[in-house]
């Protein structure tokens, strides 16, 4: 447990390490902004959001069949004038946008009819899914295929009661589970933090006298790499927690957290049931077990190489390379693709999108169930292979052998 | 002479030779695997498409346009007639003999028909500016000069190798203090690295260059180097009056300036890191993070190594999009050429300063005292 707490205090003790964390997430900050700046309606026309907001409380919160008649009240003067081109195009400060009547229908269409319909019609959607999933498993299960009946089943127990009952303002959310860019910072900080952390000893070649010590060798290489992974762990939350606080100061709202995932465009067919905020945390979560996978191996690498240089630039070429194909094979259906690769675990939306399966012997298993499988045995083997190459305790080692020798010695006088 | 035990250290007791060779090694396989024609009918057709662009070659005149309006015509009457035929055979009014006769002649009409669907195409791109866009087969200059992101991280990456342990590895076992004291030891450090490593990454940018050229002309062959660079579809709105072959200069020439900006950097990161790790770390955000983080539109105008070597974009036109309340937005700003020589001479400038604080950081101890 010391040598846990003096790890960790080791690591720390690098200033540059907290300077460069510090840049790292300005940088990120900067990048949301950016974001923000480039994918926003509401950024381009500033009038879209004063108008946006001025409404929002008639028609936010759970979504009522007098709310619905109400909205389409409102709405529907403005469609109609759009389609028989009746409106005004000269520029009106007291239409809703403080543009003209044609901008107020873009808006109110884009923010509010398209997302409500969505969200109205979403429940009777789920709900053929869920029939038609029953009725296979009927009828599987009379041809006596287990298989695809289990597999429907679980379909069914996905899809079944799915309703959207509240409307929020949710583009925050949108973004963020779509904002893969600060996987990259997280890299990068990994590395170099993983870095200090095993090569100090390296370079000055202490770790032939800490190898002498009663308690160097594994020992001192298992508290490393609990360091490793609380060291992983504090980044990733850092990181998502920026982003997150971030993407709500820079859009100004945290009314959709409590939204479900499938409320999202991009996620209708998740196999997820559970809200925007919980997303956020599993987020977290998928991606530290991405990042544990990087970081054993890359241990492991650093750990038998002669210097950081060569470790340093495979981790980050393997880690960009295999990143660029997860963004590359990030809307397939092919769920080997995406749950081998461990670098889809770092942008996890990958995984959450679709409801696709694969085949473990006679179960069905999601994509990110196969994703966190797949991570485990790679961490697995990895730790193996990393404590069975380590270089042994020689004191201890020693110490036994002398005691083995004195005490032959002993039996013999 | 300390220049040739430079020489001597980094390529050969440091495998220099070797990573060299394992770069090229890479930038072929590179190649062979992800290189993929911009063009796809272009290189499916390559025998149809030459027989029209044999006779189109060069800028569009009306006799052409006469021409491919004459073929098209007579190639859609081809068809007709060939269908026809078909109908009459299965109908059984005309005999065996007299339908492989017919279809004979029609067949030979037919037989540049996906060559024409291609050259068609060409025609209506070029159409719309027929001034700047030539007919010419467009596949190899694109392979040359289109944005390559996988090429452009692969020498960056070998860079850093080269860079990072140049000065690092003197510090990590404090032999600066010991080289700097001797007689030759400033001219070594401020003189001799730095011009090492220019050259080394003059070397590795060129070299990557050759071997895309070599590739380019091996697969799909680079001709008419004279014609203007809008004909390729992938810079046909840029706006300046440039030869396919000056652009592929210009490239080689931002990659050269990016690379050595580049290394010279480094060097300046590791003599002030004095560190290996982190002089790694930095080399890599530098290289990557601009690549990553920034928007072309933001990368492009800013004197950065990376872009640099990225280079094509510098030869792109604007990329616009109507917004919905009429305005015009920029997703690219096209670099224009006062802009493209202020960022010239700004790298050239940060060279000079590199070069400065080196020479100033490892000055010679013996002499001064």
């Amino acid at each position: 447990m010391r040598l846990i707490f003096y790890e960790w205090k080791k690591l720390w003790l690098h200033r540059s390490l907290i300077w460069v964390l510090l840049g790292l997430l300005l940088f990120d900050v900067w990048h949301i902004r950016d974001t923000w700046q480039t994918s926003s309606y509401f950024a381009d026309n500033p009038g879209w959001a004063t108008g946006y907001w001025t409404i929002y409380d008639r028609f936010s919160g759970d979504i009522t069949t007098d709310k619905v008649q109400s909205f389409l009240g409102f709405y529907t003067p403005y469609e109609e004038s759009v389609q028989d081109m009746t409106f005004n195009a000269a520029i009106d400060p007291d239409s809703l946008t403080g543009v003209n009547i044609f901008s107020d229908y873009l808006m109110l269409q884009r923010y509010y009819f398209t997302p409500m319909r969505r969200m109205v019609t979403y429940r009777s959607t789920a709900d053929s899914i869920a029939l038609q999933a029953q009725k296979n498993v009927a009828s599987y299960r009379e041809k006596g295929n287990t298989y695809e009946m289990q597999r429907n089943a679980r379909i069914y127990l996905l899809f079944q009661n799915r309703s959207i009952d509240q409307f929020f303002y949710y583009e925050p959310y949108a973004r963020l589970l779509d904002y893969n860019f600060s996987s990259y910072l997280a890299a990068l900080f990994i590395v170099y933090g993983l870095s200090l952390l095993l090569r100090r000893e390296r370079e000055s070649e202490m770790d032939i006298i800490i190898l002498v010590s009663p308690r160097g060798g594994r020992k001192t290489l298992a508290a490393k790499v609990i360091v490793g992974f609380t060291f992983v762990l504090l980044t990733v939350a850092t990181f998502a927690l920026t982003d997150w606080l971030s993407f709500l100061a820079v859009y100004g709202s945290a009314d959709g957290s409590v939204l479900p995932l499938y409320a999202l465009a991009e996620f209708s067919e998740t196999p997820l049931i559970i809200p925007l905020w919980q997303t956020v945390i599993l987020y977290l979560i998928t991606r530290f077990f991405g990042f544990c996978v990087f970081s054993l191996c890359y241990l492991f690498l650093a750990q038998r190489s002669k210097t950081i240089l060569f470790p340093f630039l495979a981790g980050t070429a393997t880690v960009l390379g295999l990143l660029a194909v997860a963004e590359h094979t990030c809307e397939w259906h092919q769920v080997t693709c995406k749950a081998f690769n461990p670098a889809s675990l770092l942008i996890p939306q990958s995984l959450y999108r679709t409801s696709d399966f694969f085949r473990l012997g006679n179960y069905p298993l999601l994509t990110h169930e196969l994703a966190f499988l797949f991570a485990v045995c790679v961490c697995a083997t990895a730790l193996l292979l990393l404590f069975a190459l380590a270089n042994k305790n020689t004191w201890n080692h020693n110490f036994k052998w002398y005691r083995k020798k004195a005490s032959k010695i002993m039996e013999e006088i | 002479m300390t220049f040739l035990w430079e020489v001597r250290k980094l390529l050969i007791s440091r495998f220099g030779v070797f990573f060299l060779f394992a770069f090229c090694l890479l930038n072929c396989t590179l190649l062979l695997m992800t290189n993929q024609p911009s063009d796809l009918a272009q290189d499916t057709w390559k025998t149809q498409y030459m027989v029209y662009l044999e006779q189109l070659r060069g800028p569009l005149t009306q006799e052409k346009e006469t021409f491919l309006a004459e073929e098209s015509e007579k190639i859609s009457q081809a068809k007709l007639k060939y269908s026809q035929l078909k109908e009459d055979y299965y109908a059984g009014s005309i005999s065996s003999t007299a339908f492989a006769r017919e279809s004979e002649a029609l067949q030979s009409i037919l037989r540049n028909e996906q060559g024409f669907n291609v050259i068609y195409d060409q025609y209506r791109r070029i159409y719309e500016d027929p001034q700047n866009r030539y007919f010419t087969s467009t596949n190899g200059w694109s392979a040359l000069l289109e944005r390559c992101d996988p090429a452009c991280y692969l020498l960056l990456i070998f860079l850093i190798l080269f860079a990072a342990p140049l000065y690092c590895q003197e510090y990590q076992c404090r032999m600066e203090n010991v080289a700097l004291t001797t007689v030759h030891g400033g001219v070594c450090f401020g003189k001799d690295k730095p011009r090492l490593i220019i050259l080394l990454a003059i070397i590795l940018a060129t070299s990557q260059f050759l071997i895309q050229l070599v590739y380019a002309l091996q697969r799909y062959g680079l001709t008419d180097p004279t014609f203007p660079l809008q004909s390729v579809p992938a810079f046909q709105s840029c706006t300046r009056s440039i030869s396919l072959w000056q652009a592929s200069v210009l490239i080689l020439v931002s990659r050269v300036l990016g690379a050595v900006l580049f290394v010279l950097l480094a060097s300046v990161i590791a003599i002030l890191a004095r560190n290996m790790t982190l002089t790694v770390f930095l080399d890599a955000a530098l290289a990557f993070l601009p690549l990553f983080g920034l928007r072309e539109d933001i990368q492009f105008h800013l004197p950065l190594p990376s872009t640099g070597i990225s280079a094509s974009a510098f030869l792109q036109g604007s990329q616009t999009l109507q917004s919905d309340s009429g305005t015009t937005l920029y997703i690219f700003r096209e670099v224009s050429w006062n802009r493209l020589i202020t960022l010239g001479i700004a790298a050239l400038l940060l060279i000079l300063l590199c070069y400065i604080v080196i020479l100033r950081k490892c000055r010679n101890l013996w002499a001064g005292k």
